[in-house]
């Protein structure tokens, strides 16, 4: 054993001696979830059920909630709940979290989820390790089979929200019911409605429409889920005088009339505050960039003369047209672009300006803004939250705190 | 410059100068034509699109109509107007867009009567956009096309727009509509690769292709909704251009050939500079060269008149002119020669008379003393008679003296063949092969058989000489009958050696009196062949080369023929 782990040996030793509650208190499951359970009328048992989505990305969360369980869960009010945790406690630093996980029993594949195996599989998988990484956790040191000691390499105030991250989910010990993807509804949402399917989960409002018109359904709106930005990147030319002065009235236009979505104007605290101080690659500078003053400033963007928006997302499109619409820039345009063409483009900061949507709420700040353009001006503009269109008889859902959905446990 | 090159050069020019003049031409009426066609078809094209243009202006018309009469009854569009719900005004913000799809439009924006963006189909969130410009530029326009530059989220395009109008609830509403013309603008030039169309907005320069021209015009009424600020209307032109590249292909072609022609033409004027050369300057150069070797003593050059133009003419003058050169030679040395013949005759008469005077002085003597005094006659004739032995003795020497002189030439028919095989075998030459080839049955010529034996040997010496320090010489002596240039007998005597030969200025020299180039030599063979056979009425001449051998020949007439007229040899 290297010195560093003997010295994390007796810090958790020093902190499970310790009696009394220290200065981070631990957490215990939450207690009731009602708040977060979404259920129709006449809840049924847990059982697998149909499921379509209007976003890939909602399904994937899904998907993922579903088959993976990270160490513990957050529910849509932050409260956390056992997952591959059944316990943790902090030390008297708050530097040594402790996990300690379920019983010891091996998965469908055969595997075993020991502590070695877990932090081992931490340490290979990238996402994991990026995930660590960007929390600051500094080691990972298996006390015994079940438990886990996270190392930080600063103190933490509260729980580590590090812990109920997707990124450290593993298969399930057991199988659970999940949401099974209904085959054929991908290109006309209302075939699911009118019976393929006991979940729609949609923003668009027209299936909302359709929707209430329909029998045995219930409609839900699930929390709002999901930000918009502008994105202006250190040497933009800005955008005109689309963004005046007043805006929460700009923002509550755009929320009213840009978007074909239930939307609201965006509203502080905004989590990538904090993600200012995150570590960024070395680059230039950030010049002053005017937001009313369109070719004032323009210096290595220039030329770039689009606002670009995820290609595919209505409601990104929507309001990158309406700030194009109010910039008065001349020959100003926007430019769908897909994901393998926006991911470069949003790191080199290569277009005038972006919309792009952002989870309303992140574990990791620093790890979800990491793509965006170092020293960017980010202008929020809207919040969205879709809907959930239930049929009657379908088992209770649950929305965690990044707005995914998932079948209830069983009580 | 030599006369060669000024053929090549006039040769050359003859050709080319027509066919620069012919290319020139070509090259214009071609492009005279093709403009003149591309204009026709310029103005056919405007005309198709202006008819075009007026057809779909019409049909835009006639859907912003129907939709103005449907929107009018459209319940949503009025409780969005009367009442202001959100609901009812965010149906309105969707509403253009559905029906511009509906209606098959590419633009349509209604707007209310203070030209504000109610709805927009092609740009949805361009709502409440203040733009007056655009109603009332249709408006003016009325059924006449327009051209809108209208403004959509990702790009800016042409539209050929028309203007309806609706009441709703005491709202004057405007509705503007129209389709992109790109394609129909296209339309008509699609399948002419030499004609485009290009649309040249209002302040902007026509930005033709490398070569391209217009050919025709057609204004339009033009609105820019894309400016970023409403701008008033203006007018653009939709300008038919024609593409350079038929025409520099044309060109192309035309010069390829003119090209390939020019090069022709230098290869054939090459040609014919070579054959006029060989037809025209090089019998002029040879009958110059043979006129500069003419003089005094060298009058045998020969002018053969073997070409019937103007060529063969003038070597016939210049014969004629040699020949005349030679008979006044002749004359004159036979003049010199009587001359010297009376200078002779008066020597001998005074030389007679020197010796005689000394005899006729003693024989009177003698007289005398016969008649006066007899008895001394015996004494006196002892005493006189040296003086009278000694002026026989002059005489008798005076008179071998004379005889020893070279008698005229006495021409008399004379065996050519005999004399030429008398000279070879009375010559000693040890290492060289000396052979006599006469021709059979040849005519006498009419010589002095001294004369002819001493041209000869001097001939056959030369030759001999020259083959001096080598063991496999050989001379050849022939003999053979010819013509004359006017036809008439001769016979024509070669002495040809296996020598080294002379160089033209080694031939040049050979003929001058005292040059020589053998050790003890008097300089004065060939020249006194040239005169011997100059005074039988004959021709000599040498041909040689350096390291060809020499052919000294001889041409006589044959007896009975004058050589000083036409039996002379050309």
């Amino acid at each position: 054993m290297s010195p560093r782990a003997l010295l994390v040996a007796g810090g958790l030793l020093t902190a499970s001696c310790a009696s009394g509650p220290g200065p981070h208190p631990v957490p215990t499951a939450a207690s009731s979830a009602a708040p977060c359970l979404v259920a129709a009328d006449s809840a049924g048992p847990t059982r697998a059920i149909g499921a379509a989505f209007d976003d890939s990305a909602d399904a994937r969360r899904a998907r993922r909630a579903a088959a993976l369980d990270a160490p513990l869960r957050l529910d849509c009010e932050g409260r956390p709940s056992p997952g591959l945790a059944v316990a943790w406690s902090a030390d008297t630093t708050g530097q040594f979290w402790t996990l300690v996980l379920r019983a010891v029993e091996p998965t469908d594949t055969g595997r075993r989820w020991t502590a070695a195996a877990l932090a081992a599989t931490w340490r290979a998988d990238p996402d994991a390790a990026t995930a660590l990484g960007s929390a600051g956790v500094a080691s990972l040191l298996p006390l015994d089979e079940r438990r886990l000691v996270v190392e930080f390499s600063t103190a933490q105030s509260g729980l580590p929200a590090l812990f109920a991250d997707p990124a450290l989910g593993v298969a399930s010990r057991t199988p659970r019911p999940g949401l099974e993807p209904v085959a054929g509804a991908t290109t006309d949402l209302r075939d699911a409605v009118d019976g393929r399917a006991d979940l729609v989960h949609t923003s668009d409002p027209d299936l909302l429409d359709y929707a209430r018109r329909r029998p045995g359904l219930t409609i839900v709106p699930l929390p709002w889920s999901r930000s918009y930005l502008l994105l202006l990147p250190p040497r933009s030319a800005g955008v005109g005088s689309a963004i005046p002065a007043d805006t929460a009235a700009f923002r509550a236009g755009l929320a009213r009339d840009a978007v074909r979505a239930e939307a609201r104007p965006a509203a502080p605290p905004f989590w990538w505050e904090a993600a200012a101080a995150c570590p960024r690659p070395t680059s230039a500078p950030p010049t002053p960039r005017p937001l009313t003053n369109p070719g004032a400033n323009a210096s290595a963007n220039a030329g770039a003369n689009a606002i670009a928006y995820p290609a595919g997302d209505a409601v990104a499109r929507g309001l990158a047209e309406r700030v194009v619409a109010l910039s008065g820039a001349p020959g100003l345009t926007v430019r769908g672009l897909r994901p393998d063409s926006l991911a470069p483009a949003l790191g080199l900061g290569s277009e005038r300006a972006y919309v792009i949507a952002a989870p309303r709420h992140a574990l990791i700040p620093c790890r979800e803004s990491a793509a965006w353009p170092a020293h960017a001006t980010v202008i929020p503009l809207v919040e969205t939250r879709p809907s959930a269109v239930i049929r009657r008889g379908a088992p209770p859902l649950v929305v965690e705190w990044d707005g995914t959905l998932r079948l209830a446990d069983t009580p | 410059m030599s006369f060669r090159v000024r053929l090549f050069a006039a040769c050359t020019l003859a050709a080319l100068v027509p066919l620069g003049v012919l290319a020139f031409g070509v090259r214009r009426e071609m492009t005279r034509r093709l403009t003149e066609e591309n204009v026709r078809r310029g103005d056919a094209a405007v005309a198709a699109l202006r008819d075009d243009l007026a057809r779909e202006s019409a049909s835009v018309a006639a859907r912003l109509a129907t939709l103005a009469a449907d929107l009018g009854r459209d319940n949503r569009v009025r409780l969005a107007l009367v009442t202001g719900d959100a609901g009812a005004r965010r149906t309105l913000l969707d509403l253009a867009g559905g029906a511009m799809r509906a209606a098959g439009l590419d633009m349509l924006q209604l707007q209310d009567s203070a030209g504000r963006i109610l709805s927009s189909g092609h740009f949805r969130n361009e709502f409440d956009r203040v733009d007056s410009v655009l109603p009332r530029a249709l408006a003016e326009a009325g059924a006449a096309p327009v051209l809108v530059r209208a403004r959509m989220p990702d790009t800016a395009v042409v539209v050929l727009a028309r203007l309806d109008s609706l009441r709703v609830g005491g709202n004057r509403l405007t509705l503007a509509g129209g389709t992109t013309v790109e394609a129909r603008l296209r339309g008509p030039l699609a399948r002419d690769p030499d004609l485009s169309l290009d649309l040249v907005l209002p302040g902007a320069a026509a930005a033709l292709p490398d070569g391209a021209s217009p050919v025709a015009e057609l204004h339009l009424p033009f609105v820019d909704l894309a400016a970023g600020t409403p701008v008033e209307a203006d007018t653009a032109r939709l300008l038919v251009t024609r593409s350079a590249g038929t025409l520099a292909a044309l060109r192309q072609s035309i010069d390829r050939w003119f090209l390939a022609a020019l090069g022709a033409t230098v290869a054939l004027a090459l040609l014919a500079a070579g054959w006029l050369a060989a037809r025209i300057s090089r019998p002029l150069t040879a009958l110059a060269e043979r006129t500069a070797a003419i003089d005094f003593d060298r009058l045998d050059q020969s002018f053969p008149a073997e070409r019937d133009d103007e060529i063969g003419a003038l070597a016939t003058v210049l014969g004629e002119m040699t020949e005349r050169l030679r008979l006044g030679a002749t004359r004159l040395r036979e003049a010199e020669r009587r001359v010297a013949t009376g200078d002779l005759a008066r020597q001998v008469n005074h030389d007679i008379k020197n010796g005689l005077v000394p005899i006729r002085n003693v024989l009177r003597h003698l007289a005398q003393v016969a008649r006066e005094h007899p008895a001394t006659l015996p004494q006196i004739f002892e005493e006189r008679r040296g003086t009278l032995e000694s002026s026989l003795e002059y005489l008798d020497t005076l008179a071998r003296n004379y005889a020893r002189l070279s008698p005229a030439v006495q021409r008399a028919p004379c065996d050519v063949s005999a004399v030429v095989s008398e000279v070879v075998r009375g010559t000693v030459a040890a290492s060289v092969t000396l052979r006599a080839a006469p021709a059979a049955g040849l005519l006498p010529v009419a010589t002095d058989p001294l004369v002819l034996r001493r041209i000869l040997e001097n001939l056959v010496g030369n030759a001999v000489d020259s083959l001096a320090g080598r063991s496999d010489g050989v001379v050849t002596v022939g003999a053979e009958a010819g013509t004359t240039t006017a036809g008439g007998p001769l016979v024509r005597l070669t002495v040809a050696d296996t020598g080294p030969g002379m160089s033209r200025a080694e031939l040049d020299r050979a003929f001058d009196d005292f040059h020589t180039t053998k050790p003890g030599g008097t300089g004065l063979g060939l020249s006194i062949v040239r005169r011997l056979v100059l005074d039988l009425g004959g021709a000599f001449r040498i041909e040689t080369a350096p390291g060809a051998g020499t052919r000294a020949i001889v041409e006589l007439p044959v007896a009975g023929l004058r050589g000083d007229d036409d039996g002379r040899p050309g």
